[in-house]
């Protein structure tokens, strides 16, 4: 057979548009399964309308979707009808049966109950749920606090450590007139070690780009204790100075100066 | 329009065929807009295509497992159970008895409803990618692919040979395959 001559004669066109008799249905879908460039044809045409549907597609109202789609529920729950009536009428008996009917009366209140339970369950769940996370969030407080405390308490047995060592002077630095006046910072120097040790310091944060100097007055001249951190709670061990006359605090550059620059905060003689 | 995503024909089919019943709902987003579109340029009345969709749903469950690949694509299949279940409507006599009615009804009750029917209708009129064919080819796929005409009734309505509607078809559709591909 001819196949171009087929698909020219239009046959194809008069099928996709239902124009043609079952029997000639019949003859192209057996011509279909053999010839593929029929198919290739056919689904040619077809794609041709079925880009057309969707050019002119109109979105149906929103409310057709659960009306369409409930009929398949529908579907269903008729089957289960079905059901239920066949069995009411296989056993008569029923009626005359008081058992069954107490039995679901008893059943529908113990459900009525377990859901009022249930729902009341479900109201503590949440209570629970809430308390919880309370006690989650005390806890951490509580965690943050004993590290607070712990930090606390080997800052002041190593001060206290510090105090007890025979040969210590407690200097404390007070601010200066100029300088904010909650600034303070105090010394623990040992006469026979010449050890200096930083602590309790209290001073206006630095910008990045600055840190805070330690100096002793050593025979009127300012001599370097050492750069330290700010924000650094503990006692902080600084540079051993020999016969100091005082101590005294200034803000820097970062990394400290060889003679101080920067202005002064706190003082302590000796 | 709002993007979709596409579950690939073949998935559908097999849904389908198991008579699976999401598959309605699946269908229904995917489809249900060109099926619209489609119902409401045969019938022209909302109301009336809309139970002409719920219908043409309902015969998409009841023989979607009688559906095979060889005759075409799912779609198409689709497009026809609706256009069908549309035609068939347009033509039965409870359709004209419906829209004489609904006529009067709104001409009694009002012009809402009527308005918003009509403004519909020329929307259609205007957007129809068929309606961009050539005049003689557009009255043609009008009347075979919207309203459901014979040939033989084509060829009178047109006042053309029959010979002539069997050449003008492939023409006309040769023409449509060049707009839209």
């Amino acid at each position: 057979m001819n196949i171009e001559a087929y698909i020219s004669s239009g046959i194809l066109e008069q099928y996709v548009l239902n124009l043609t008799s079952e029997e000639e249905n019949k003859k192209i879908e057996l011509l279909l399964l053999q010839y593929p460039i029929l198919k290739d044809e056919l689904v040619a045409i077809q794609t041709a309308f079925e880009t057309v549907a969707e050019i002119n597609s109109i979105a149906p109202p929103v409310a057709l979707r659960n009306k369409i789609l409930a009929q398949f529920d529908d579907v269903e729950s008729d089957n289960n009808n079905e059901i239920i009536a066949e069995s009411n009428n296989i056993v008569p008996l029923q009626k005359n049966n008081t058992f069954w009917p107490k039995l679901s009366i008893a059943a529908s209140i113990l459900l009525m109950i377990s859901l009022g339970v249930n729902y009341k369950l479900y109201l503590h769940l949440d209570d629970a749920k809430q308390e919880l996370q309370a006690l989650n969030n005390e806890k951490q407080v509580l965690a943050n606090n004993l590290n607070i405390q712990k930090a606390n308490y080997l800052k002041t047995t190593t001060e206290l450590a510090i105090i007890k060592t025979p040969g210590n002077t407690i200097i404390e630095l007070a601010h200066l007139p100029d300088a904010d006046v909650t600034a303070k910072a105090t010394i623990y120097w040992n006469s026979t070690s010449n050890q200096v040790v930083l602590s309790s310091v209290n001073l206006p944060q630095p910008t990045q780009e600055q840190q805070y100097q330690l100096w002793a007055i050593v025979d009127g001249k300012p001599v370097d204790a050492g750069v330290f951190d700010y924000k650094n709670e503990m006692v902080i061990k600084m540079k051993n100075i020999k016969n100091p006359q005082a101590f005294a605090i200034t803000l820097e550059t970062k990394g400290g100066n060889a003679t101080p620059l920067g202005k002064m905060y706190v003082m302590g003689k000796v | 329009m709002r993007q979709k995503l596409k579950i690939p024909e073949s998935a559908l089919v097999a849904l389908l065929q198991s008579k699976d019943r999401k598959v309605m709902s699946i269908l229904y987003d995917q489809y249900s807009a060109a099926l619209y579109g489609v119902v409401l340029r045969v019938i022209k009345n909302e109301v009336i295509a809309q139970d002409v969709m719920q219908e043409a749903f309902l015969k998409i469950w009841n023989y979607g497992d009688k559906y095979t690949a060889d005759k075409g694509t799912l779609f198409t299949w689709i497009l026809n159970v609706a256009r069908n279940t549309a035609i068939d409507k347009l033509r039965s006599k409870e359709f004209n008895a419906i829209n004489k009615a609904d006529e009067i009804s709104t001409f009694v009750s009002g012009i809402e409803l009527n308005n918003s029917v009509e403004q519909n209708i020329d929307a259609i009129g205007l957007t129809d990618v068929v309606n961009t064919l050539k005049p003689e080819y557009k009255n043609l796929v009008n009347l075979l692919y919207y309203q459901g005409f014979t040939q033989e009734e084509a060829s009178k309505e047109l006042d053309i040979p029959l010979g002539t509607v069997k050449t003008r078809i492939k023409s006309a559709i040769n023409q449509l395959r060049n707009l839209v591909s």
